[in-house]
């Protein structure tokens, strides 16, 4: 039996499990550290935005603050998922100001979509930025820095491995073993570049569950004290109280068989009448509704004529 | 639902005088969750030409399982075209009735197309004994096929066609002595016509039979270059208001709805609307 580097099969595997699993407890090691800053948390630092942040970063602040601009009533919520914005409201916080305005821009906004497109814009980002420099959040470019570095060991490992492969290929030796052992080396830093760390610090996480045990507010997060905005900050939009609303944000699901084309002739608003597309008053009617809706604009039923 | 009963004079003429259906407010699907949640809406109206019998909305059957009443307004009959009314929109004007239990439906005293175009808009009939009769064969053509009884709306006019043998009133008043159908008084096309086309608000209330009046619509405006237009888009004017109270100083209407389809403010303010009506209504 051939003995490359001086080991033989079942040595060379025996160590590379050892390597593999030291590489492992030190990839493990370097994600954790990062979330090892501790630090009081002082009663009113974080708002209710920076704690959505903290439990499910932007796409959450924009959620708290869709939430709490229902409440306010500057948006009105509908059945089929969207918001329209009431009059001209004035928001202070940037979030809210992107989230105004993405309504403004579609009058009839698709919840889930205004909550997507927002979340990917600065203002709910900016958010993550100062909670990085607050130290409540591990500032991300040292957490892909971290991560990279912690796969490092298995980096070089794999690629001791990968040439023992082919070295063993090249002297016809049994690789079955060291093949597996490469495919799960491959898998494994995959998983652990792929798989986002918590990002929150030991302080982020003892502000959440401050914020969940209501000591911020005196009501975040407790049965009954808390409003909408607060628990949605908290468990996001499947937490909202409203049944309604938590199904209207809730993106659609797919169907899952075609839908069938339909014979009937039951309907007139979009079918052989002609109707404009969603106008009420269809096809041939009267009213000149800019709106989707039935009568009024400019026309039909009013000034000009209607009902 | 039988909203629709006979009193010793409208069993005399055959008439069937409409139960109280109290203050509503025009569902919309914008605002479907917001009239869902109004307090104090008796009724609903819905636009007939937006609705699918086979896929009436959530929210709509929701509002019938509370035993809201909800009642089809239709505005593509055209009753007023030199044309004959097309069936298979009163067939579906009385299969929506039917599907929402609708005590009675609605339309409009005017065309809205000829020679195959569409207006979109209401136009205003000549007033004329001409168009009297076509309006009234229509109006028999179309209740022949509806299951429940039909309620015709006055429209806001930006003209008066020429050589009219009849006030407004007058023209409601035959339509109803020579078909039964029912009115649906819209105050605020009422005003729009006062203002704009000099209609004689106190003589048009005077001349209608409002014995039969279903309910009434409500509704806002504004004026632009010197004409008042009936938007359905924006708050609804104190005049208005003053032109219910007339209306109401004669008789207390069955039903009073506020219109509302665009531009749709804040829950709050259309429930202030509603109070108002109410509070006109005393």
């Amino acid at each position: 039996m051939e003995r490359p580097w001086g080991l033989s099969g079942p040595e060379f595997l025996e160590l590379y499990w050892i390597g593999l699993a030291v590489s492992l407890a030190f990839a493990i090691f370097v994600r954790v550290r990062p979330r090892g800053s501790r630090g009081g948390v002082p009663a009113g630092a974080l708002g209710l935005l920076d704690i959505a942040y903290l439990t499910g970063g932007p796409r959450r602040v924009v959620e708290a603050s869709v939430a709490g601009l229902i409440d306010s009533g500057a948006l009105v919520p509908a059945r089929n998922g969207s918001v329209r914005l009431v009059g001209t409201p004035v928001a202070h916080h940037p979030v809210d100001q992107a989230v105004l305005a993405d309504a403004k821009r579609y009058r009839y906004r698709t919840l889930t979509l205004l909550i997507t497109s927002v979340a990917e814009q600065d203002a709910p980002r900016a958010i993550g930025r100062r909670l990085s420099e607050m130290d409540y959040l591990v500032d991300p470019h040292l957490v892909k820095r971290r991560l990279r570095t912690g796969v490092l060991p298995m980096a070089v490992l794999l690629a001791v491995g990968v040439v023992r492969w082919v070295n063993g290929l090249l002297i016809s030796a049994p690789v079955g073993w060291l093949t597996l052992q490469l495919a799960l080396t491959g898998v494994l830093i995959w998983l652990l570049l792929k798989a986002a760390p918590s990002t929150r610090t030991a302080k982020g996480r003892e502000a959440v569950a401050k914020a969940r045990a209501g000591e911020f507010t005196g009501g975040w997060g407790t049965t009954g004290s808390a409003n909408a905005a607060e628990l949605v900050a908290l468990n996001g939009f499947d937490g909202h109280p409203d049944i309604v609303l938590r199904a209207a944000a809730r993106p659609p699901s797919r169907p899952r068989s075609r839908p069938k084309a339909r014979t009937s002739s039951a309907g007139y608003a979009a079918t052989s009448y002609g109707a404009t597309n969603v106008s009420s008053c269809g096809g041939a009617s009267s009213c000149s509704s800019s709106s989707g809706s039935s009568c009024g604009g400019g026309g039909g039923c009013g000034g000009g004529g209607g009902g | 639902m039988a909203a629709a009963t006979r009193s010793t004079e409208g069993e005399r003429k055959g008439w069937w005088h409409v139960e109280k259906l109290g203050v509503g407010i025009g569902w919309r699907p914008e605002i479907d969750l917001t009239v869902e949640r109004l307090p104090g809406v008796d009724f609903v109206e819905v636009v007939a030409e937006n609705l699918h019998v086979g896929h009436l909305p959530e929210s709509v059957l929701l509002l019938r399982e509370r035993g809201v009443p909800v009642l089809p307004h239709a505005v593509s009959l055209s009753l007023g075209g030199a044309e004959p009314v097309d069936a298979h929109r009163v067939a579906h004007l009385g299969a929506l009735a039917e599907a929402l239990d609708a005590p009675l439906v609605s339309d409009h005293v005017c065309f809205v197309r000829a020679g195959g175009l569409d207006s979109g808009h209401l136009m205003p009939l000549p007033r004329t004994r001409d168009a009297l009769d076509v309006l009234v064969a229509n109006v028999k053509a179309a209740q022949q096929d509806l299951p429940v009884p039909l309620a015709l709306e006055n429209v806001a006019a930006l003209l008066d066609w020429p050589d009219g043998e009849l006030t407004e009133g007058q023209f409601l008043a035959e339509l109803v002595e020579r078909t039964d159908c029912h009115l649906l008084v819209d105050v605020a096309n009422l005003y729009a016509n006062a203002r704009n086309l000099g209609t004689d608000v106190a003589r048009f209330l005077d001349e209608i039979p409002l014995e039969r009046l279903a309910y009434v619509h409500v509704a806002g405006g504004e004026e632009n270059r010197g004409v008042y237009h009936d938007t359905h888009a924006h708050a609804v004017l104190p005049e208005v208001l003053d032109v219910l109270a007339q209306l109401r100083a004669r008789v207390d209407p069955p039903g009073v709805l506020l219109e509302r389809d665009d531009d749709y403010p804040a829950d709050a303010e259309l429930a202030a609307e509603l109070a108002a009506i109410r509070a006109v209504l005393g």
